[in-house]
């Protein structure tokens, strides 16, 4: 009897796991059906080339010859800005999360100064998007990578002092206290002997920065225009006047979704581990 | 007297950086907020609280009001118990298992406006494949994007399959971080594997349930790239339109960009007074 | 320990996954990397004769003379090496607008030497950032292409030049403001100066599907069905031709073609299909579909006559509930949408291209005038040479604000709904003249007709803005064969699929004929004309009706009055934001208040060769 339950619950966990599989995989599935579609066939339901459609390699053409040029910008533009947020974000993060992991602040209470990094996220992006522009016009920043890698990393930061905090946390005291009584400097030791532990939660905090800044879509529209713009605006560019291109759209969007997933892939098991470090009151 | 000082300079750092960063535009637009501020003509003029007041009788700032609240109210808890289900499921045994939660986390690194974008071919309702697979179960076809009062859930819906895999991400970890001896105890004295995850697994990951729905709730209640660009800018009429997307349409349509300052801050304190329901756990457990 | 290992093959497993993707996708983008042939560029020889034939109205005349000289010598054309020329325009990838500036990209760097930088925006951001940017002082763009209604917040500002600036320079391309008609003209002009180049022609026409139409007219049973079900007799093509066509009479036809399947294709089609979705250019379908209700003809410009958005007087708009004829056309408005697939509040133009052309679905479509050339376009459509083409309908009785009652007469009102997007030049450029060579250059008479008739590439410029563009039987310049057509009559060649983009037929004669009457009728042959709205804050104006109207209305968000007041409050606090007075002296500018009306109808075109295709279905 116990056997046949378990048989039972184990066919409805695969079902359940084929189920949502299927769910989070079909939309980018469909995805690259449509990319090899005819347009006039973009609304039909054909989903097996050649057997219910016949495929066309013209849209992959469009986008990777005539319009190569500015799709490669865009994926230029959107690689260093999210290597420099994530840097940045992460860099700071850090610093930020060791000093509120190890230290009690007197004159402002560390819970404080978490919770001024948590109001941050508070404001809707769109109200502070209209004084950036104003801003970075100003400065003579508009349009260039520096304007929106800078506000893409304080867009974050919450978010990385909050996971190296917790991560930082999670580590008896006892190994940086040792070799501070042996005399090491606070870098030396945050490089040396923290760090390596709390390497899969850097990893994390990077990895999802970057991933984080790579689909952002507001602030870089907002900033940019004809220099700076990423992927998320070139995917947004498929709206047109006249309805949107889901061919050119397709494509696009699989351009701009398989470094990041490929990235994802290899680090899978860091971010796994290294957001949760401390998570868990055991 | 060494370590006081680095310990102050390295939160310094990220602190003068957001502040620098946000300093100047919480300024200018607490400032023009007062004043008849337009896109396209450049005067500045002082008008008060005018747009403080428009705001009382303002039928689509109640709106937006109540459709991110009704968005996120449903969005989030549902992310959440997915995830939870997911990772439960990720648990057992089954074959495949990394490959499998690889095809979760696809999601993840899609951008919310190519989230939406996918959503508007399978909801197409012209003949897309959603409406045609209902029909072919033989269910009606159902209005996803044209009907005010379903437009809202297929908006839910995208951010759902957005955001389970974070999720799903965190919770798996947590889990994962159980030692084993409380399940296999717990097995001993005899209790269902159902009651195991309610008394023992639950308690232990409450804090970082806690910490994604803070999250969740914060990022949801800006949602802005799902339901702008899935629905035609917060339509059909109204009918999706959230907080973050009444004010860019104040501002970028309407072009009156000191409304949109008004209204900004409006938001900023309703969201502030909603959050320091969260503040009093928060110090609990960061304390 | 196996954890290194699994790590290790997964690892080199994603590796090698990467690089076979890349291979194929390198491997197929090498296999179409093939260099194209050169695109043949108008040879700077081409002499341009100006034979004058022209009997349409004369656009508003210039202040300053063009050149009027023609040219019998091959053209130098002036240089601009090493400049950059960026063109912010509306997103439409290889085709519309952007595909123009694609097209001409390689041509301006071969004759002038300048490139051009073409920035693709979404049609609701683009007036946003081509304000951010003329506001902040920024100039990142030289010239742009956006939608007609934004010419009040870029010319009063001052941040746009003339044209007269530039026309008579050396080297310049011509083009002919005197075949540019009035109604037409006024989408780029102000105070009698040109300060855009006109390029496209935009209004909304009601176009049906001649195929299903005339199958329902051949079955007497089915006329009999009608005549039972509405009490008049089914004759489409008699009320075109007697001008009697009204949207009480589409209505009806609606709802008769609604909900069952007329084209044999196994499911339900639908009546009338239009793109409804808010957030787009949904504004225009209400002004184009209301005007009959409420514009009415005045030999004067004053402020009860010939009006349709504000009263000159007093600014107050006349959208609101207090106006039965806007009541009664917001009702009629809403309750053509029954009739329609319930999924058009997500349309948008492509949708309805598809619903209409490629499925062949619906009957009617009320749009603009993009269906003409894409409805030859098999890859597009399915109903090539079977599109009828007619005016915005009348109606049986309006509003007279002079009368301030209800007139039994019939009253149809033209319009020039609809972006009508052409090139502006920004004064913040550093490179006006290469800008402005490049908008001139698409004007000139054989270009523009290529460009009017998506001669390389589906452009949704539509013909009409300058008489060069309309055949000679209908007012204007052209013959069939500079749309690559075979003499009159002969049988349709088809679209050509395989030949070389300039020898492509993207209309089929009857289409063309059908739609350029239209045209016509349009233009000159309609009881009244409504003006288009351009002065500043016109573009919010249209976004308000968007919102409320196709938005909250058609959706049953808000009750009909409740839309029409809350269009009424938001205009009044735009004029308010603007300043009452200074949009008032722009407004009534606009309108030439106090002149003599320059508009006054001709008589009605019908070809009975041509607007029908067959006898049997005309009664």
């Amino acid at each position: 009897m116990p056997d046949m339950v378990n048989r039972f619950k184990s066919v409805i966990t695969y079902i359940l796991v084929l189920l949502f599989s299927g769910f989070f995989f079909i939309p980018l599935f469909w995805m690259v059906i449509i990319s090899i579609k005819k347009p006039i066939d973009q609304f039909t339901l054909g989903f097996i080339p050649w057997l219910q459609f016949e495929p066309t390699l013209r849209n992959w053409e469009a986008e990777g010859v005539k319009q190569a040029a500015e799709n490669l910008k865009a994926l230029m533009n959107s690689t260093i800005i999210g290597l420099g947020s994530a840097i940045i974000a992460t860099i700071l993060g850090t610093l930020a999360g060791y000093a509120l992991a190890r230290f009690e602040f007197k004159k402002i209470k560390n819970v404080d100064i978490i919770s001024y990094f948590l109001s941050l996220r508070f404001l809707p992006p769109i109200a502070l998007a209209i004084p950036y522009y104003f801003l970075m016009q100003s400065i003579g920043l508009i349009d260039t990578q520096l304007a929106v890698i800078l506000v893409h990393a304080a867009a974050f930061l919450p978010y990385a002092v909050l996971v190296m905090r917790d991560a930082f946390k999670s580590i008896p005291v006892a190994m940086e206290e040792s070799a501070f009584i042996d005399g090491a400097s606070i870098l030396k030791v945050i490089t040396n002997i923290v760090l390596p532990i709390v390497a899969p939660a850097l990893a994390a905090v990077f990895i999802l920065t970057f991933t984080f800044s790579w689909n952002e879509f507001l602030f870089a529209f907002v900033l940019t225009s004809k220099n700076a713009f990423t992927l998320p605006i070139r995917i947004a560019e498929s709206i047109t006047a006249i309805g949107v291109f889901f061919y050119a759209l397709s494509i696009r969007q699989l351009i701009a979704v398989i470094p990041p997933i490929i990235l994802g892939m290899l680090v899978q098991k860091y971010i796994v581990s290294g957001l949760t470090m401390g998570a868990v009151k055991a | 007297m060494a370590k006081f000082t680095a310990y102050h300079s390295f939160i310094l750092i990220a602190v003068a950086y957001v502040i620098i960063i946000s300093i100047f535009p919480m300024a200018f637009m607490v400032y023009g907020s007062f004043t008849n501020w337009r896109l396209g003509l450049s005067r500045m003029d002082w008008v008060g609280i005018k747009y403080y007041t428009d705001l009382v009788g303002d039928y689509r700032f109640y709106n937006s009001l109540q459709v991110t609240f009704l968005l996120t109210a449903l969005a989030v808890p549902i992310e959440i118990a997915l995830g939870l289900v997911l990772a439960q499921l990720m648990r057992c045994q089954i074959r495949f298992r990394r490959f499998f939660r690889t095809i979760f986390l696809i999601p993840l690194f899609c951008a919310p406006v190519a989230v939406a974008l996918m959503g508007e071919v399978l909801f197409y309702e012209g003949g897309g494949p959603v409406n045609s697979v209902l029909n072919i179960l033989g269910f009606p076809s159902i209005p996803w994007r044209s009907s005010p009062i379903i437009a809202p859930f297929t908006v839910v819906l995208c951010d759902v399959w957005m955001w389970t895999p974070f999720c799903f991400l965190i919770t798996l970890a947590a889990l994962e971080g159980i030692p084993r001896e409380l399940h296999e105890a717990s097995i001993v004295d005899g209790a269902s594997s159902f009651q195991t995850f309610r008394s023992i697994d639950l308690p232990l990951i409450s804090s970082p349930l806690i910490t994604i729905l803070m999250f969740r709730i914060l990022d949801t209640i800006k949602i802005f790239d799902i339901p702008f660009t899935l629905v035609g800018g917060g339509g059909p009429g109204i009918a999706t339109e959230t907080m973050s997307i009444y004010i860019y349409k104040v501002a970028f349509r309407d072009f009156t960009l000191g409304k949109a300052a008004a209204i900004s801050l409006v938001f900023l304190v309703l969201i502030a007074i909603i959050t320091s329901l969260f503040i009093k756990r928060l110090r609990r457990y960061y304390a | 320990m196996s954890e290194p290992k699994r790590v290790g093959r997964r690892t080199f497993l994603n590796y090698a996954i990467a690089v076979v993707a890349t291979g194929v996708i390198v491997g197929a983008a090498t296999y179409f990397a093939v260099p194209k042939e050169v695109t043949t560029v108008t040879a700077p020889g081409t002499t341009v004769t100006t034979t004058k034939t022209v009997t349409t109205t004369v656009a508003g005349t210039p202040t300053t003379t063009p050149p009027t000289t023609t040219t019998t010598t091959p053209q130098q054309w002036a240089q601009f090496p090493g400049v950059k020329v960026t063109v912010a325009v509306g997103a439409g990838g290889e085709q519309a607008f952007s595909g123009i500036c694609y097209h001409y990209r390689p041509i301006m760097k071969q004759i002038s030497g300048f490139d051009l930088e073409v920035i693709e925006l979404a049609y609701a951001d683009l007036p946003v950032k081509i304000l951010a940017d003329l506001t902040t002082g920024t100039g990142a763009y030289d010239m742009f292409i956006p939608c007609s209604n934004l010419l009040g917040d870029l010319v009063v500002p001052g941040y746009v030049h003339k044209m007269s600036d530039f026309w008579n320079k050396p080297g310049m391309p011509k083009w002919y403001p005197e075949n540019n008609p009035a109604s037409n003209a006024q989408c780029s002009m102000w105070r009698g100066e040109y300060y855009g180049v006109p390029w496209d022609n935009d209004a909304w026409y009601l176009t049906w599907n001649m195929k299903g139409m005339d199958a329902v007219l051949k079955n007497s049973e089915k006329r009999a069905e009608f005549k039972s079900k509405f009490g008049y007799d089914l004759n489409p093509y008699a009320w075109v031709r007697d001008k009697t066509l009204t949207w009480q009479k589409v209505i009806d036809m609606s709802q008769f073609f609604h909900n069952w399947d007329w084209n044999g294709d196994g499911s339900p089609d639908y009546g009338m299909t239009m793109g409804l979705r808010t957030g787009e250019q949904g504004s225009f379908w209400f002004y184009g579909f209301a005007a009959p209700w409420v514009v009415e003809w005045g030999p004067m410009r004053d402020n009860k006559h010939n009006l349709f958005f504000l009263d000159p007087e007093t600014m107050e708009p006349l959208i609101s509930s207090k106006h039965p004829g806007f009541v009664e056309a917001a009702k009629k408005f809403k309750e053509i949408t029954k009739w329609m697939n319930p999924a058009v509040f997500t349309y948008t133009f492509a949708e309805t291209w598809d619903e209409h052309l490629a499925k062949a679905k619906s009957m009617f479509l009320y749009q603009a005038p993009d269906t003409f050339s894409l409805v030859g376009n098999p890859d597009k459509s399915s109903i090539r040479g079977y599109l009828m083409t007619h005016p915005t309908p009348g109606v049986e009785k309006y509003w007279s604000m002079a009368q301030n009652q209800w007139v039994e007469k019939m009253n149809f009102v033209g319009n020039v709904c609809g972006c009508s997007w052409h090139p502006f030049i920004s004064k913040l450029s550093k490179n006006p003249d290469a800008a402005y060579f490049f908008a001139a250059y698409v004007a000139q008479p054989r270009e523009h007709l290529l460009t009017a008739a998506s001669a390389y590439t589906w452009t949704g410029c539509d013909p009409g803005a300058f008489t060069t563009d309309i055949l000679v039987d209908y007012g204007g310049m052209a013959t069939l064969e500079d749309f690559n057509l075979p003499p009159s009559g002969s049988p349709d060649p088809g679209f050509g699929k395989d030949l070389p983009f300039e020898k492509q037929r993207h209309y089929n004669e009857g289409d063309l004929r059908r739609a350029q009457i239209a045209v016509w009728n349009n233009l000159n042959a309609m009881d009244a004309f409504e003006d288009y709205l351009r002065i500043p804050g016109a573009t919010a104006m249209f976004t308000s009706v968007d919102t409320h109207i196709i938005g909250e209305m058609l959706t049953g968000a808000a009750g009909i009055k409740e839309a029409l007041d809350r269009v009424y409050k938001d205009w009044n606090k735009i004029i308010d934001e603007y300043g009452r007075d200074k949009l008032k002296t722009l407004y009534q500018e606009m309108i030439n208040y106090g002149q003599p009306n320059t508009y006054s109808p001709k008589p009605w075109k019908f070809d009975p060769k041509w607007s029908v295709l067959s006898s049997d279905v005309i009664f």
